[in-house]
């Protein structure tokens, strides 16, 4: 059970200002990536009400980090993928904006793999994120906000 | 150690003055916006913007900061089979409405359960078998109000709509002629920016099959993403779908004939060719006398290069900008992008020499200013291009000679997102926030200078709504105003001073 007295101007509490009065020194996070946001794994869409998203983690030595994309085969075979394979677009960051006027164009949605990679420490995360066809670029549509 | 004789304890030590201490009152009073990031050990939905909250300028005052405890979700998605009895491979269900922070995706179990923690909000639910990319309809409810005055046992049930067979038939306008290799998608008239995630390519008839809920749709044909088949962009509006008595659909573009176009991706000055993408956006030519009365979208194409930088395209006749993306090269960028305008014109066969050029990167220099103005050595810049393609790379500040304090480098014309991260001091600890601005690089010798401002360290401590100090989370700390970046931290998580974090806040 805990005892505190509140004396005037301070604070006493049994073993609790010892630890105050000299605070245990964090220790250091080992672990290469962690706390994703959003949390990584998960579908993801781009482009239907937010065109913009930001990705990012805890990386314990961002310089490492590496920001790729890929392209995954179209669920029907006669869809074209969008572009090749792995191309990178952002290093030695923790977190990046991704706007889909960022990634190929194409008339329907297609699946786009981001994924963090700290190469010296064996470590990745994943995104996958469901591209939404950039409509309002072909046909300029009603701002939804101006109805009414 | 817990609950609320714990939490008390621990915010009252770091809020009251050791009594051999002075009471230390010093800075002025701070407001911050706090998000919350926990690793996934949890739940899922423990990634939530806290709030703004406010630090009195007090060396012992902390900060307490509250995460909101998730609700249980829990629907039963009944899934609807094609015509054929194809089920979808997966049932993606994805969350908006709750911020960025908030919006998830995640796919229904095996049993077509729904069952995560998330946010009491409300949110707009989109059911999307095969996650928009196959052959099955989406559904989008909204508002779903997900709070805990939903009782434990009760599951909402997300259904998807019983489908029914559309035909059509893509042929040009006045000739009759089948358009092959159409991609076909659709859009309810009520939801014009989200796709139905029915996806199909017109046969060598120029005819195609879908299922769909009965319902109105705005259609869009468009040739492929890579432009391999150029046709011009229509979008029917407003269709009642299915057609009467599984009449056939009959969706018209306009005739616009086709040239060969090529060109390459050059570097400026040497005029040597290097491979990249191209991206082709423009508006077509209505032949037709009077025009056909079709509305054309704006064409657009994009595609990769030959390695040697030469690329080809079929274009139809219109006027269009070519925009040449080189690939990224942090440690050696030495291209920005070029951009290129043209016709293609009715009255040549082809179109030829299109040769984009990339412009050289240009030099820039960043200096950073400790407060009170000396230089800032081995501050990190983060720089992030504000266009796409939106390159972000990072830079360190040099320690000696011409460069102390400062990166000196080649940057891709464009406006930038640039931070500055201080460096930690000597015992690992952080004693300045981070600042962020904008700068605008055209043309060589820009000078850009930041100086971080005076800041402050403080403590804080995480817990629930139950009082329970939480370990492990990772804090930002951002200017309420501006959502500018000021620190990051992750909350201890050890026996003792559970929940705590220290951080920095400018003055």
């Amino acid at each position: 059970m805990v005892i505190a007295a509140v004396l005037p101007g301070c604070l006493w509490i049994p073993g609790i200002f010892k630890e105050k009065a000299d605070p245990p020194a964090p220790q250091p996070d080992t672990r290469a990536i962690s706390h994703c946001r959003p949390h990584a794994g998960r579908p993801m869409l781009l482009g239907s009400q937010t065109g913009e998203r930001i990705f990012g983690c805890r990386v314990a030595n961002p310089p490492d980090a590496d920001w790729r994309l890929s392209f995954p085969e179209t669920v029907d075979p006669r869809l074209t993928r969008p572009a090749v394979d792995g191309f990178l677009f952002a290093e030695g960051v923790e977190a990046i904006r991704l706007d889909r006027d960022d990634l190929p164009w194409s008339p329907h949605p297609y699946e786009a793999i981001l994924e963090l990679d700290v190469p010296d420490d064996g470590e990745s995360r994943e995104w996958r994120i469901i591209v939404i066809p950039h409509v309002d670029d072909m046909w300029p549509l009603p701002d939804p906000g101006s109805e009414g | 150690m817990s609950r609320v004789p714990a939490l008390l304890a621990l915010v009252a030590a770091l809020a009251l003055p050791a009594c051999d201490d002075d009471p230390v009152v010093n800075a002025p009073s701070r407001l911050m916006t706090v998000e919350l990031h926990e690793e996934s050990r949890q739940s899922l939905m423990r990634a939530q913007p806290a709030g703004v909250h406010s630090w009195s300028g007090r060396e012992n005052d902390t900060v307490a900061v509250q995460m909101t405890a998730p609700v249980e979700a829990r629907a039963s998605v009944t899934a609807v089979e094609t015509i054929d009895g194809d089920s979808p491979d997966e049932i993606a269900i994805f969350l908006d409405g709750a911020g960025q922070l908030g919006d998830f995706g995640t796919t229904v179990n095996s049993l077509s359960l729904f069952d995560e923690p998330v946010l009491p909000s409300t949110y707009d639910v989109l059911i999307a078998p095969d996650a928009l990319l196959g052959k099955h309809a989406a559904r989008l409810i909204t508002p779903v109000t997900l709070s805990d005055d939903v009782p434990p046992d009760d599951r909402l049930l997300w259904d998807l709509q019983p489908v029914e067979e559309v035909l059509g038939k893509v042929a040009t306008y006045a000739t009759n002629q089948p358009v092959a290799g159409a991609v076909v998608t659709f859009y309810r008239a009520s939801e014009p920016r989200l796709p139905v995630g029915v996806t199909t390519v017109t046969d060598a008839d120029g005819e195609f099959f879908a299922e769909l809920p009965e319902g109105r749709y705005d259609i869009v044909l468009a040739g492929p993403g890579d432009g391999s088949v150029p046709i011009p962009p229509v979008r029917l509006l407003d269709q009642q779908l299915p057609l009467f008595q599984g009449a056939a659909l009959r969706l018209e573009v306009p005739v616009v004939p086709t040239r060969p176009v090529r060109g390459s991706l050059v570097r400026a000055g040497s005029e040597t060719p290097v491979a990249g993408r191209v991206r082709i956006e423009g508006q077509l030519t209505d032949l037709l006398p009077g025009g056909t009365g079709i509305a054309m979208g704006r064409y657009r194409a994009e595609f990769e290069t030959e390695a040697d930088g030469s690329w080809e395209a079929e274009l139809p006749l219109g006027a269009f900008t070519a925009t040449g993306i080189p690939r990224y090269a942090a440690s050696t960028q030495t291209l920005g992008i070029g951009t290129l305008d043209f016709e293609v014109p009715f009255g040549v066969p082809s179109v030829e020499g299109l040769d984009v050029t990339m412009p050289p990167t240009v030099s820039a220099r960043i200096e950073a200013y400790n407060p009170g103005g000396s230089p800032m050595v081995g501050a990190t810049l983060v720089l992030r291009m504000k266009s796409a393609p939106r390159y972000s790379w990072r830079r360190v500040t040099g320690a000696s000679g011409e460069v102390t304090g400062a990166f000196v480098g080649l940057v891709i014309e464009d406006e930038y997102d640039i931070e500055l991260i201080p460096p930690p001091d000597e015992d690992g600890q952080t004693r300045i926030a981070r600042v962020q601005t904008e700068a605008t690089f055209a043309g060589p010798g820009t000078v850009l200078r930041i100086e971080a401002r005076r800041s402050d360290r403080f403590q804080g401590v995480v817990f629930t709504e139950g009082q329970q100090e939480v370990g492990d989370v990772h804090v930002l700390l951002r200017d309420p105003e501006t959502g500018e970046l000021w620190d990051t931290a992750v909350s201890r998580d050890s026996d003792t001073f559970t929940g705590v974090f220290e951080a920095v806040v400018p003055r």
